[in-house]
């Protein structure tokens, strides 16, 4: 093999690579390129065929993936913030359950912190149509009449609690008033949390896949 | 069951002495029975840097043509490595005496 054919696949490996980690910052792209060569150039100067050493590192996209996915991870864990880390957790989910988990949870808290923050515009607005509705006592028959079922349900309960968004109101008392309003706050606050916790808890325990994570087999000595 | 054995291997390496990629790749494969790949290895580097537990410098040195980038352990990598260090052994003892009771 001369020294064409030995360099041509390396070349070739190296663009793709360089290519692959297109996503990363320029230093770490370049640092990485810069030590798979210098690994390729040693054993290749140690007689080994380049086919071999590449085998070693797998498909360049692969190779790449698990620099790209690590940094995207620890990017998310160090910045903190909701929404680059809904971004990495959105990305993971596919190929990890706890991702997936996390951004199930997530959405439930992200709809919890919506609804009552679109209850709080719409009481501003409407303040009968937002509330908590009782029909006590609870074992007698209750007096709601059913309405249409909404397009978007903004209410939780049904018959005798009523409480969120309801047109027409229920005819039976509401007992909030305006004390909704640090409710409905508090909803969104806790759900703000919860939405964050789950993030934070998923990218904490997300594991990289199998191509990534080390695979091992251990031999005895001989 | 082998979770953490290439980073409790790979910080005892970096931890006797700063080495470049291609000699811990030796060292893991040759000394400690692993059979690991580069595709495997540099990754994982790449994370124990990220996270903090080992740093990495390039240099030139005589014997090489061209430089080579040396990994070495930081303080919390060796914090990290007592403890991976703690679990082995206590998995080790523990199994161990599994593997031993009709024995006794």
């Amino acid at each position: 093999m001369n020294a064409r054919q030995k360099d041509e696949p390396i070349s070739a490996w190296l663009n793709n690579l360089e290519q692959a980690l297109g996503s990363l910052p320029a230093d770490d792209s370049l640092d990485i390129l810069a030590e798979a060569k210098e690994h390729i150039d040693e054993r290749v100067g140690m007689g080994i065929s380049p086919f071999e050493v590449l085998a070693g590192f797998g498909s360049a996209h692969a190779y790449a993936q698990g620099f790209v996915d690590e940094y995207l991870l620890t990017r998310a864990r160090s910045s903190r913030r909701t929404i680059p880390m809904l971004r990495t957790v959105i990305r993971f989910a596919q190929r990890s359950v706890v991702a997936a988990f996390g951004l199930i949870c997530a959405t439930i808290s992200g709809f919890f912190g919506l609804w009552s923050l679109v209850c709080i515009a719409i009481k501003i607005f409407r303040p009968d149509l937002v509330g908590l509705w009782l029909d006590l006592p609870l074992s007698e028959q209750h007096r709601y009449v059913h309405s249409q079922r909404d397009f978007v349900p903004l209410s939780f309960g049904h018959d005798h609690i009523v409480f969120g968004f309801q047109n027409p109101p229920p005819q039976f008392p509401e007992h909030l008033g305006m004390w909704i309003y640090p409710c409905l706050a508090g909803i969104a606050f806790l759900s703000y949390f919860a939405l964050r916790a789950s993030l934070l808890a998923a990218l904490k325990r997300i594991q990289l896949p199998a191509g990534f994570r080390p695979c091992l087999k251990v031999f005895p000595k001989p | 069951m082998y979770k953490g054995v290439a980073e409790l291997a790979l910080l005892s390496v970096v931890k006797e002495s700063e080495e470049y990629g291609l000699r811990i790749l030796e060292l893991l494969r040759d000394e400690a029975g692993l059979e690991i790949a580069e595709g495997t290895l540099y990754p994982l580097l790449y994370r124990l840097e990220k996270q903090g537990s080992i740093r990495s410098e390039w240099r030139i040195l005589d014997e090489a043509s061209h430089p080579r980038k040396y990994y070495a352990i930081t303080a919390q990598g060796k914090a990290e490595l007592k403890a991976y260090l703690d679990d082995w052994q206590t998995m080790t003892v523990t199994f161990n005496r599994f593997l031993n009771r009709g024995n006794k």
